[in-house]
Protein backbone atom coordinates (compact mmCIF):
# COMPACT_ATOMS: atom_id res chain seq x y z
CA UNK A 1 0.00 0.00 0.00
CA UNK A 2 2.87 2.32 0.86
CA UNK A 3 4.29 2.22 -2.66
CA UNK A 4 0.83 3.02 -4.05
CA UNK A 5 0.41 6.08 -1.84
CA UNK A 6 1.92 8.40 -4.45
CA UNK A 7 -0.22 7.30 -7.36
CA UNK A 8 -3.39 7.28 -5.23
CA UNK A 9 -2.73 10.87 -4.12
CA UNK A 10 -2.01 11.90 -7.71
CA UNK A 11 -5.12 10.11 -8.99
CA UNK A 12 -7.30 11.84 -6.41
CA UNK A 13 -5.79 15.23 -7.32
CA UNK A 14 -6.35 14.63 -11.04
CA UNK A 15 -9.95 13.57 -10.40
CA UNK A 16 -10.60 16.75 -8.41
CA UNK A 17 -8.92 19.00 -11.00
CA UNK A 18 -10.85 17.35 -13.84
CA UNK A 19 -14.19 18.28 -12.30
CA UNK A 20 -12.94 21.77 -11.42
CA UNK A 21 -12.15 22.31 -15.12
CA UNK A 22 -15.81 21.52 -15.86
CA UNK A 23 -16.87 23.95 -13.13
CA UNK A 24 -14.69 26.59 -14.78
CA UNK A 25 -16.13 26.10 -18.24
CA UNK A 26 -15.09 22.82 -19.90
CA UNK A 27 -17.89 20.64 -21.36
CA UNK A 28 -19.62 18.28 -18.90
CA UNK A 29 -17.67 15.12 -17.97
CA UNK A 30 -14.85 16.54 -20.10
CA UNK A 31 -12.42 18.07 -17.66
CA UNK A 32 -9.92 16.05 -19.62
CA UNK A 33 -10.36 14.06 -22.80
CA UNK A 34 -7.24 13.49 -24.82
CA UNK A 35 -9.18 12.34 -27.89
CA UNK A 36 -11.74 15.15 -27.78
CA UNK A 37 -9.11 17.80 -27.13
CA UNK A 38 -6.82 16.67 -29.95
CA UNK A 39 -9.92 16.60 -32.19
CA UNK A 40 -10.69 20.19 -31.10
CA UNK A 41 -7.12 21.21 -31.96
CA UNK A 42 -7.47 19.56 -35.40
CA UNK A 43 -10.59 21.69 -35.89
CA UNK A 44 -8.93 24.89 -34.68
CA UNK A 45 -6.14 24.33 -37.22
CA UNK A 46 -8.70 23.93 -39.99
CA UNK A 47 -8.00 20.23 -40.52
CA UNK A 48 -11.75 19.57 -40.27
CA UNK A 49 -14.81 21.74 -40.56
CA UNK A 50 -17.02 20.55 -37.72
CA UNK A 51 -17.81 24.03 -36.40
CA UNK A 52 -18.81 22.87 -32.92
CA UNK A 53 -15.49 21.21 -32.05
CA UNK A 54 -12.75 23.73 -32.83
CA UNK A 55 -10.48 25.10 -30.10
CA UNK A 56 -6.79 24.93 -29.21
CA UNK A 57 -7.07 23.09 -25.90
CA UNK A 58 -4.30 24.35 -23.61
CA UNK A 59 -4.62 21.22 -21.48
CA UNK A 60 -2.93 19.17 -24.22
CA UNK A 61 -0.06 21.66 -24.48
CA UNK A 62 0.26 21.72 -20.69
CA UNK A 63 0.31 17.93 -20.37
CA UNK A 64 3.26 17.59 -22.74
CA UNK A 65 5.17 20.58 -21.35
CA UNK A 66 4.51 19.42 -17.76
CA UNK A 67 5.89 15.99 -18.55
CA UNK A 68 8.82 17.62 -20.39
CA UNK A 69 9.65 19.69 -17.27
CA UNK A 70 9.37 16.69 -14.96
CA UNK A 71 11.58 14.58 -17.23
CA UNK A 72 14.23 17.32 -17.48
CA UNK A 73 14.27 17.89 -13.72
CA UNK A 74 14.58 14.15 -13.01
CA UNK A 75 17.22 13.77 -15.76
CA UNK A 76 14.88 11.26 -17.40
CA UNK A 77 14.53 13.17 -20.65
CA UNK A 78 15.93 10.99 -23.44
CA UNK A 79 15.29 11.53 -27.13
CA UNK A 80 14.35 8.17 -28.62
CA UNK A 81 12.61 6.93 -31.71
CA UNK A 82 12.49 4.42 -34.50
CA UNK A 83 10.14 1.79 -33.10
CA UNK A 84 7.79 1.20 -36.04
CA UNK A 85 6.86 4.89 -36.45
CA UNK A 86 4.33 4.51 -39.25
CA UNK A 87 2.64 1.51 -37.63
CA UNK A 88 2.25 3.70 -34.56
CA UNK A 89 0.81 6.51 -36.71
CA UNK A 90 -1.79 4.09 -38.10
CA UNK A 91 -2.53 2.78 -34.61
CA UNK A 92 -3.00 6.38 -33.48
CA UNK A 93 -5.56 6.91 -36.24
CA UNK A 94 -7.26 3.62 -35.34
CA UNK A 95 -7.53 4.51 -31.64
CA UNK A 96 -9.03 7.86 -32.59
CA UNK A 97 -11.71 6.21 -34.76
CA UNK A 98 -12.69 4.08 -31.74
CA UNK A 99 -12.56 6.98 -29.30
CA UNK A 100 -14.76 9.20 -31.47
CA UNK A 101 -17.23 6.33 -31.91
CA UNK A 102 -17.53 6.17 -28.12
CA UNK A 103 -16.97 9.94 -27.67
CA UNK A 104 -14.02 9.88 -25.34
CA UNK A 105 -10.59 8.47 -24.60
CA UNK A 106 -10.07 6.18 -21.58
CA UNK A 107 -9.51 9.25 -19.39
CA UNK A 108 -12.90 10.70 -20.32
CA UNK A 109 -14.46 7.25 -20.00
CA UNK A 110 -13.45 7.33 -16.32
CA UNK A 111 -14.80 10.89 -15.95
CA UNK A 112 -18.05 9.91 -17.67
CA UNK A 113 -18.52 6.98 -15.30
CA UNK A 114 -17.79 9.36 -12.41
CA UNK A 115 -20.56 11.63 -13.74
CA UNK A 116 -23.09 8.78 -13.68
CA UNK A 117 -23.01 8.08 -17.44
CA UNK A 118 -23.83 4.36 -17.59
CA UNK A 119 -22.99 4.28 -21.32
CA UNK A 120 -19.39 4.68 -20.23
CA UNK A 121 -19.69 1.52 -18.12
CA UNK A 122 -20.64 -0.28 -21.34
CA UNK A 123 -17.58 1.41 -22.85
CA UNK A 124 -15.47 0.15 -19.94
CA UNK A 125 -16.56 -3.43 -20.62
CA UNK A 126 -15.47 -3.00 -24.25
CA UNK A 127 -12.24 -1.34 -23.09
CA UNK A 128 -11.40 -4.31 -20.84
CA UNK A 129 -12.20 -6.75 -23.70
CA UNK A 130 -9.93 -4.73 -26.01
CA UNK A 131 -7.13 -4.83 -23.44
CA UNK A 132 -7.51 -8.62 -23.19
CA UNK A 133 -7.28 -8.76 -26.97
CA UNK A 134 -4.03 -6.79 -26.85
CA UNK A 135 -2.70 -8.97 -24.03
CA UNK A 136 -3.44 -12.08 -26.10
CA UNK A 137 -1.06 -10.80 -28.79
CA UNK A 138 1.52 -9.61 -26.23
CA UNK A 139 1.57 -13.19 -24.96
CA UNK A 140 2.08 -14.34 -28.56
CA UNK A 141 5.17 -12.14 -28.72
CA UNK A 142 3.69 -8.92 -30.13
CA UNK A 143 6.34 -6.20 -30.36
CA UNK A 144 6.87 -3.06 -32.42
CA UNK A 145 10.60 -3.64 -31.80
CA UNK A 146 12.92 -1.35 -29.94
CA UNK A 147 13.56 2.36 -30.27
CA UNK A 148 17.00 3.98 -30.44
CA UNK A 149 18.73 7.08 -29.12
CA UNK A 150 18.31 10.01 -31.48
CA UNK A 151 19.49 13.61 -31.38
CA UNK A 152 18.23 15.55 -28.36
CA UNK A 153 16.87 18.25 -30.65
CA UNK A 154 14.36 15.74 -32.05
CA UNK A 155 13.05 15.38 -28.51
CA UNK A 156 12.91 19.13 -27.87
CA UNK A 157 11.12 19.88 -31.12
CA UNK A 158 7.61 18.75 -30.17
CA UNK A 159 7.50 20.76 -26.91
CA UNK A 160 8.80 23.74 -28.95
CA UNK A 161 6.08 23.31 -31.57
CA UNK A 162 3.53 23.21 -28.76
CA UNK A 163 4.86 26.49 -27.37
CA UNK A 164 4.15 27.90 -30.82
CA UNK A 165 0.65 26.43 -30.68
CA UNK A 166 0.15 28.02 -27.26
CA UNK A 167 1.10 31.40 -28.70
CA UNK A 168 -1.51 30.87 -31.44
CA UNK A 169 -4.07 29.98 -28.75
CA UNK A 170 -3.31 33.18 -26.87
CA UNK A 171 -3.22 35.66 -29.77
CA UNK A 172 -5.99 33.80 -31.64
CA UNK A 173 -5.28 35.05 -35.18
CA UNK A 174 -8.22 34.89 -37.59
CA UNK A 175 -6.97 31.73 -39.33
CA UNK A 176 -7.38 29.79 -36.08
CA UNK A 177 -10.97 28.58 -35.82
CA UNK A 178 -12.72 28.80 -32.48
CA UNK A 179 -16.21 27.36 -31.99
CA UNK A 180 -18.91 29.82 -31.04
CA UNK A 181 -21.33 27.06 -30.04
CA UNK A 182 -21.15 23.41 -28.98
CA UNK A 183 -18.45 21.68 -26.91
CA UNK A 184 -15.65 23.57 -28.68
CA UNK A 185 -17.02 26.86 -27.33
CA UNK A 186 -16.99 25.59 -23.76
CA UNK A 187 -13.67 25.97 -22.01
CA UNK A 188 -12.03 26.98 -18.78
CA UNK A 189 -9.86 30.15 -19.05
CA UNK A 190 -6.69 29.47 -21.07
CA UNK A 191 -4.33 30.15 -18.18
CA UNK A 192 -6.20 27.76 -15.84
CA UNK A 193 -6.39 25.02 -18.49
CA UNK A 194 -2.69 25.42 -19.15
CA UNK A 195 -1.66 25.35 -15.49
CA UNK A 196 -3.82 22.32 -14.72
CA UNK A 197 -2.42 20.60 -17.80
CA UNK A 198 1.16 21.38 -16.74
CA UNK A 199 0.52 20.07 -13.24
CA UNK A 200 -1.18 16.87 -14.42
CA UNK A 201 1.51 16.28 -17.05
CA UNK A 202 4.19 16.69 -14.40
CA UNK A 203 2.46 14.19 -12.11
CA UNK A 204 1.77 11.85 -15.02
CA UNK A 205 5.49 11.67 -15.76
CA UNK A 206 6.34 11.05 -12.11
CA UNK A 207 3.80 8.26 -11.61
CA UNK A 208 3.72 6.68 -15.13
CA UNK A 209 -0.10 6.95 -14.90
CA UNK A 210 -1.74 5.04 -17.74
CA UNK A 211 -5.37 4.11 -18.19
CA UNK A 212 -4.66 0.81 -19.96
CA UNK A 213 -1.61 0.05 -17.84
CA UNK A 214 -3.76 -0.47 -14.75
CA UNK A 215 -5.87 -3.27 -16.14
CA UNK A 216 -3.03 -4.68 -18.30
CA UNK A 217 -0.52 -4.95 -15.45
CA UNK A 218 -3.12 -6.31 -13.05
CA UNK A 219 -3.78 -9.14 -15.52
CA UNK A 220 -0.18 -9.79 -16.59
CA UNK A 221 1.77 -9.17 -13.40
CA UNK A 222 -0.87 -8.99 -10.66
CA UNK A 223 0.43 -5.47 -10.08
CA UNK A 224 -2.19 -3.04 -8.81
CA UNK A 225 0.02 0.09 -8.99
CA UNK A 226 -1.43 1.74 -12.11
CA UNK A 227 -4.91 0.44 -11.39
CA UNK A 228 -4.89 2.52 -8.21
CA UNK A 229 -4.41 5.63 -10.35
CA UNK A 230 -7.39 4.70 -12.51
CA UNK A 231 -9.58 4.00 -9.47
CA UNK A 232 -8.58 7.07 -7.49
CA UNK A 233 -9.37 9.41 -10.42
CA UNK A 234 -12.78 7.73 -10.64
CA UNK A 235 -13.49 8.05 -6.93
CA UNK A 236 -12.34 11.67 -6.58
CA UNK A 237 -14.20 12.79 -9.72
CA UNK A 238 -17.39 11.02 -8.57
CA UNK A 239 -17.24 12.73 -5.17
CA UNK A 240 -16.63 16.11 -6.80
CA UNK A 241 -19.51 15.54 -9.23
CA UNK A 242 -21.79 14.77 -6.29
CA UNK A 243 -20.63 17.90 -4.51
CA UNK A 244 -21.27 20.16 -7.51
CA UNK A 245 -24.55 18.49 -8.45
CA UNK A 246 -23.09 17.13 -11.72
CA UNK A 247 -23.84 13.49 -10.94
CA UNK A 248 -26.78 12.34 -13.07
CA UNK A 249 -26.98 8.53 -13.16
CA UNK A 250 -28.55 6.91 -16.21
CA UNK A 251 -28.16 6.05 -19.88
CA UNK A 252 -30.26 8.76 -21.49
CA UNK A 253 -29.37 12.39 -22.15
CA UNK A 254 -25.78 12.17 -20.95
CA UNK A 255 -23.56 15.10 -21.94
CA UNK A 256 -21.56 14.68 -25.18
CA UNK A 257 -22.49 10.98 -25.31
CA UNK A 258 -24.87 8.60 -27.05
CA UNK A 259 -26.57 5.50 -25.74
CA UNK A 260 -25.99 2.95 -28.52
CA UNK A 261 -24.53 0.18 -26.37
CA UNK A 262 -23.08 -2.02 -29.10
CA UNK A 263 -21.09 0.82 -30.65
CA UNK A 264 -19.99 2.29 -27.33
CA UNK A 265 -18.70 -1.20 -26.58
CA UNK A 266 -16.96 -1.71 -29.94
CA UNK A 267 -15.50 1.80 -29.97
CA UNK A 268 -13.75 1.13 -26.67
CA UNK A 269 -12.67 -2.39 -27.74
CA UNK A 270 -10.69 -0.61 -30.46
CA UNK A 271 -9.30 1.96 -28.00
CA UNK A 272 -8.23 -0.71 -25.48
CA UNK A 273 -6.72 -3.04 -28.05
CA UNK A 274 -4.94 -0.30 -30.01
CA UNK A 275 -3.61 1.30 -26.83
CA UNK A 276 -2.11 -1.98 -25.60
CA UNK A 277 -0.35 -2.37 -28.96
CA UNK A 278 0.98 1.20 -28.59
CA UNK A 279 2.21 0.46 -25.07
CA UNK A 280 0.08 3.16 -23.45
CA UNK A 281 -3.21 5.06 -23.54
CA UNK A 282 -3.51 8.45 -25.31
CA UNK A 283 -2.72 10.27 -22.06
CA UNK A 284 0.44 8.20 -21.64
CA UNK A 285 1.47 8.96 -25.24
CA UNK A 286 1.36 12.70 -24.42
CA UNK A 287 3.50 12.15 -21.33
CA UNK A 288 6.00 9.99 -23.26
CA UNK A 289 6.22 12.64 -26.00
CA UNK A 290 7.33 15.10 -23.30
CA UNK A 291 10.04 12.66 -22.19
CA UNK A 292 11.54 12.81 -25.68
CA UNK A 293 9.85 9.79 -27.27
CA UNK A 294 9.39 10.75 -30.91
CA UNK A 295 7.42 7.55 -31.65
CA UNK A 296 4.80 8.90 -29.26
CA UNK A 297 4.89 12.22 -31.12
CA UNK A 298 4.17 10.32 -34.34
CA UNK A 299 1.33 8.52 -32.53
CA UNK A 300 -0.12 11.89 -31.45
CA UNK A 301 -0.02 13.06 -35.08
CA UNK A 302 -1.87 9.83 -35.90
CA UNK A 303 -4.51 10.91 -33.36
CA UNK A 304 -4.62 14.38 -34.95
CA UNK A 305 -4.99 13.15 -38.53
CA UNK A 306 -7.38 10.41 -37.40
CA UNK A 307 -9.57 13.01 -35.67
CA UNK A 308 -9.65 15.21 -38.77
CA UNK A 309 -10.55 12.17 -40.88
CA UNK A 310 -13.32 11.21 -38.44
CA UNK A 311 -15.04 14.55 -38.91
CA UNK A 312 -14.32 15.00 -42.62
CA UNK A 313 -15.70 11.53 -43.41
CA UNK A 314 -18.56 11.73 -40.86
CA UNK A 315 -17.17 8.84 -38.82
CA UNK A 316 -17.48 10.52 -35.41
CA UNK A 317 -20.59 9.90 -33.34
CA UNK A 318 -22.81 12.70 -32.13
CA UNK A 319 -25.19 12.78 -29.16
CA UNK A 320 -27.80 11.50 -31.67
CA UNK A 321 -25.77 8.29 -32.04
CA UNK A 322 -23.14 6.68 -34.23
CA UNK A 323 -23.10 7.26 -37.99
CA UNK A 324 -23.21 4.50 -40.61
CA UNK A 325 -19.80 5.65 -41.85
CA UNK A 326 -18.49 5.44 -38.30
CA UNK A 327 -19.74 1.87 -37.88
CA UNK A 328 -18.06 0.81 -41.12
CA UNK A 329 -14.85 2.57 -40.04
CA UNK A 330 -14.80 0.80 -36.67
CA UNK A 331 -15.18 -2.58 -38.39
CA UNK A 332 -12.36 -1.73 -40.81
CA UNK A 333 -10.21 -0.64 -37.87
CA UNK A 334 -10.83 -3.98 -36.14
CA UNK A 335 -9.41 -5.70 -39.24
CA UNK A 336 -6.45 -3.28 -39.31
CA UNK A 337 -5.71 -3.97 -35.64
CA UNK A 338 -5.92 -7.71 -36.27
CA UNK A 339 -3.45 -7.47 -39.16
CA UNK A 340 -1.00 -5.30 -37.17
CA UNK A 341 -1.33 -7.64 -34.18
CA UNK A 342 -0.73 -10.84 -36.15
CA UNK A 343 2.11 -9.51 -38.32
CA UNK A 344 4.04 -8.11 -35.35
CA UNK A 345 3.63 -11.13 -33.09
CA UNK A 346 5.31 -14.47 -33.51
CA UNK A 347 2.30 -15.94 -35.32
CA UNK A 348 3.73 -15.58 -38.84
CA UNK A 349 7.25 -16.55 -37.86
CA UNK A 350 7.28 -19.79 -39.85
CA UNK A 351 6.44 -18.00 -43.07
CA UNK A 352 9.09 -15.38 -42.40
CA UNK A 353 11.70 -18.09 -41.82
CA UNK B 1 25.16 -16.03 -17.91
CA UNK B 2 21.92 -15.32 -19.80
CA UNK B 3 21.61 -11.69 -20.92
CA UNK B 4 18.20 -10.17 -21.70
CA UNK B 5 18.24 -6.76 -23.35
CA UNK B 6 14.96 -4.89 -22.88
CA UNK B 7 16.26 -1.43 -23.83
CA UNK B 8 14.01 0.61 -26.09
CA UNK B 9 11.03 -1.73 -25.89
CA UNK B 10 7.53 -0.40 -25.19
CA UNK B 11 5.62 -1.26 -22.04
CA UNK B 12 5.05 -3.93 -20.85
CA UNK B 13 7.62 -5.93 -22.82
CA UNK B 14 10.56 -5.41 -20.44
CA UNK B 15 8.48 -6.88 -17.62
CA UNK B 16 7.16 -9.69 -19.84
CA UNK B 17 10.69 -10.71 -20.88
CA UNK B 18 11.71 -10.64 -17.22
CA UNK B 19 8.72 -12.78 -16.30
CA UNK B 20 9.63 -15.29 -19.01
CA UNK B 21 13.23 -15.38 -17.82
CA UNK B 22 12.08 -16.05 -14.27
CA UNK B 23 9.85 -18.85 -15.56
CA UNK B 24 12.86 -20.32 -17.40
CA UNK B 25 14.52 -20.47 -13.96
CA UNK B 26 18.02 -19.29 -14.95
CA UNK B 27 20.29 -19.43 -11.92
CA UNK B 28 22.13 -16.31 -13.05
CA UNK B 29 21.03 -13.64 -15.53
CA UNK B 30 21.61 -10.06 -16.53
CA UNK B 31 18.68 -7.86 -17.52
CA UNK B 32 19.37 -4.56 -19.28
CA UNK B 33 16.78 -1.79 -18.88
CA UNK B 34 16.88 1.79 -20.13
CA UNK B 35 15.26 3.83 -17.37
CA UNK B 36 15.25 4.26 -13.62
CA UNK B 37 11.53 3.53 -13.27
CA UNK B 38 11.79 0.32 -15.30
CA UNK B 39 14.83 -0.64 -13.25
CA UNK B 40 12.63 -0.49 -10.15
CA UNK B 41 9.76 -2.51 -11.57
CA UNK B 42 12.06 -5.19 -13.03
CA UNK B 43 13.91 -5.38 -9.70
CA UNK B 44 10.63 -5.90 -7.86
CA UNK B 45 9.60 -8.66 -10.24
CA UNK B 46 12.97 -10.41 -9.88
CA UNK B 47 12.82 -10.23 -6.09
CA UNK B 48 9.29 -11.66 -6.12
CA UNK B 49 10.74 -14.46 -8.27
CA UNK B 50 13.23 -15.24 -5.51
CA UNK B 51 16.35 -13.63 -7.01
CA UNK B 52 19.03 -11.53 -5.36
CA UNK B 53 19.53 -8.42 -7.47
CA UNK B 54 22.57 -6.21 -7.94
CA UNK B 55 22.19 -3.05 -10.04
CA UNK B 56 24.96 -1.48 -12.09
CA UNK B 57 24.51 1.81 -13.93
CA UNK B 58 25.95 1.91 -17.45
CA UNK B 59 26.19 4.98 -19.67
CA UNK B 60 22.88 4.40 -21.50
CA UNK B 61 21.25 1.66 -19.43
CA UNK B 62 21.07 -0.19 -16.15
CA UNK B 63 22.20 -3.80 -15.66
CA UNK B 64 20.31 -5.90 -13.17
CA UNK B 65 22.36 -8.93 -12.22
CA UNK B 66 20.00 -11.52 -10.78
CA UNK B 67 21.21 -14.65 -9.01
CA UNK B 68 19.63 -17.45 -7.03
Amino acid sequence: MKKNFGIITVGLLIGILSVLLVKLGNPANMGFCIACFIRDIAGALGMHNAAVVQYIRPEIIGLVLGSFAAALLAKEFKAKGGSAPFTRFVLGMAVMVGALMFLGCPFRMVLRIAGGDFNAIVGLVGFVCGIFGGIFFLNKGFSLKRNYSISSFEGYLFPLVLVGLLILAIIAPSFIKISTEGPGSMSAPIIISLIVGLFVGFLGQKTRLCMIGGIRDAVLFKSGYLLWGFLSILIAAAIMNFAFGYFHPGFADQPVAHSDGLWNFLGMVVVGWGSVLLGGCPFRQLVLSGEGNSDSVITIFGFLVGAAMCHNFALASSPAGPSVNGKIAVLIVVVVLAIISVVNSGLLKKEQG
Amino acid sequence: MKTIDTCGLSCPQPLMLTKQAIAANYSEMEILVDSQSRCQSVEELLKEGGYDVKIKQNSESFSLIATK
